[in-house]
């Protein structure tokens, strides 16, 4: 199939995408957090990925080189226009985070209906937005495709050592923008 | 134990990495350490949230939308490659013609003269063939004889039309070889 799409083969590029569609827009989406803007740029992955499929190697597995290609793509992506949607530039308000936060832990103090699980994972995608591109990445590819520190390591071309070191610093940075509502256990 | 390592193994324990002896040492600061209890607790529910995201559909017809703007982009590139190789055709035919056309202006010598050089430069000697030596001298007298023929000036009016008909002829070429192209037909 991969052969047969960077040949140009319309069937095989379009059992290419509708097979791995679905992990590349939600790589893209939680690095974007924007779902329009991850649709556009989980498109470019694609036509990018068609472009650069001649240096792909059939002796080894495709889909952490597909992840290395995505990957690779969104953090440019994001070096040349930083997600600054007004939705993000009005979460980088002094005390906007600590504000969701708190009516997620709480939503008996707010006269909104009872915490949805969409919510939290809004407050958590608000929380990740203001991660390092980099350490989104580790964190993406650890939690969405379970992947081990060493595939990552390898996907992003940096030592284990620093997967390691921006997974436990993007838990903790995490942590405590998100500390009210996490330690609540209301997220449980 | 300080919180800063506490905390670093509360991420181990929640990677499942760590042994047995840092699980007791970790258990023991945590017994007498709120913040980390709490931190421990925090992360935990983190974990959870973050494994149990799940993924979400991509758009409809997504799949479709990339075929054709692949599509769309290989016509481009297509395109583009053939308008490169008709301007490289039409250089090709321009400077083919401009040295075609040069003899008619610059003037040789009539054929029949050049024959009759050559001819005497190396006789044929019926029954053997020529030494090396022999044919080598021939061919630099030869060459001798043909640079000191007198040509004529080579008149402004002359390259101007002999770069005009080259152009004409050119486009003519490049214009030939774009319809002859496949896709051209297509359309």
């Amino acid at each position: 199939m991969v052969v047969a799409a960077s040949q140009g083969d319309e069937a095989a590029i379009t059992r290419l995408v509708e097979t791995y569609q679905q992990p590349v827009y939600n790589l893209a989406y939680r690095m974007v957090h924007c779902r329009a803007e991850a649709e556009d740029v989980a498109q470019d992955i694609f036509l990018h990925l068609l472009d650069v499929l001649d240096r792909y190697d059939p002796a080894r597995p495709f889909e952490p080189w597909l992840f290395r290609v995505a990957t690779n793509y969104i953090l440019n992506h994001l070096k040349v226009r930083r997600v600054g949607t007004v939705s993000m530039e009005a979460l980088r308000r002094p005390g906007a985070l600590e504000e969701a936060a708190v009516e997620l832990a709480d939503p008996g103090s707010s006269a909104t209906a009872p915490v949805e699980q969409s919510e939290k994972y809004e407050a958590l995608h608000r929380a990740l937005g203001e991660l390092p591109p980099d350490w989104q990445a580790v964190v993406t590819l650890h939690y969405m495709q379970s992947y081990p520190v060493s595939d990552i390591a390898s996907i992003l071309d940096v030592p284990v050592g620093t997967v390691k070191n921006r997974l436990f610093r993007a838990r903790n940075m995490l942590y405590e923008k998100l500390r009210k509502f996490l330690e609540t256990g209301s997220i449980r | 134990m300080e919180c800063y390592r506490a905390r670093e193994l509360i991420q181990e324990k929640l990677a499942r990495k760590l042994d047995a002896g840092l699980a007791q040492a970790l258990a023991g600061h945590l017994a007498g350490c709120p913040g980390c209890r709490a931190f421990e607790s925090g992360m935990g529910a983190l974990d959870s949230l973050m494994s149990g995201e799940p993924l979400e559909d991509a758009p409809e017809g997504f799949a479709a939308r990339v075929r054709q703007a692949a599509s769309r982009r290989r016509r481009k590139a297509l395109s583009f490659e053939r308008r490169n190789l008709r301007i490289a055709a039409a250089c090709v035919a321009a400077a083919l013609l401009l040295v075609a056309f040069v003899p008619f202006f610059v003037g040789l010598p009539p054929a029949e003269e050049l024959t009759g050089r050559l001819a005497s430069i190396a006789p044929p000697v019926p029954g053997s063939a020529p030494g090396l030596a022999e044919a080598l001298e021939g061919i630099e007298s030869s060459w001798d004889s043909v640079s000191r023929i007198e040509i004529p000036a080579f008149g402004l009016t002359g390259a101007l039309m002999a770069l005009l008909g080259a152009l004409a002829a050119a486009m003519v070429m490049a214009e030939a070889v774009y319809f002859a192209l496949p896709y051209r037909r297509k359309r």
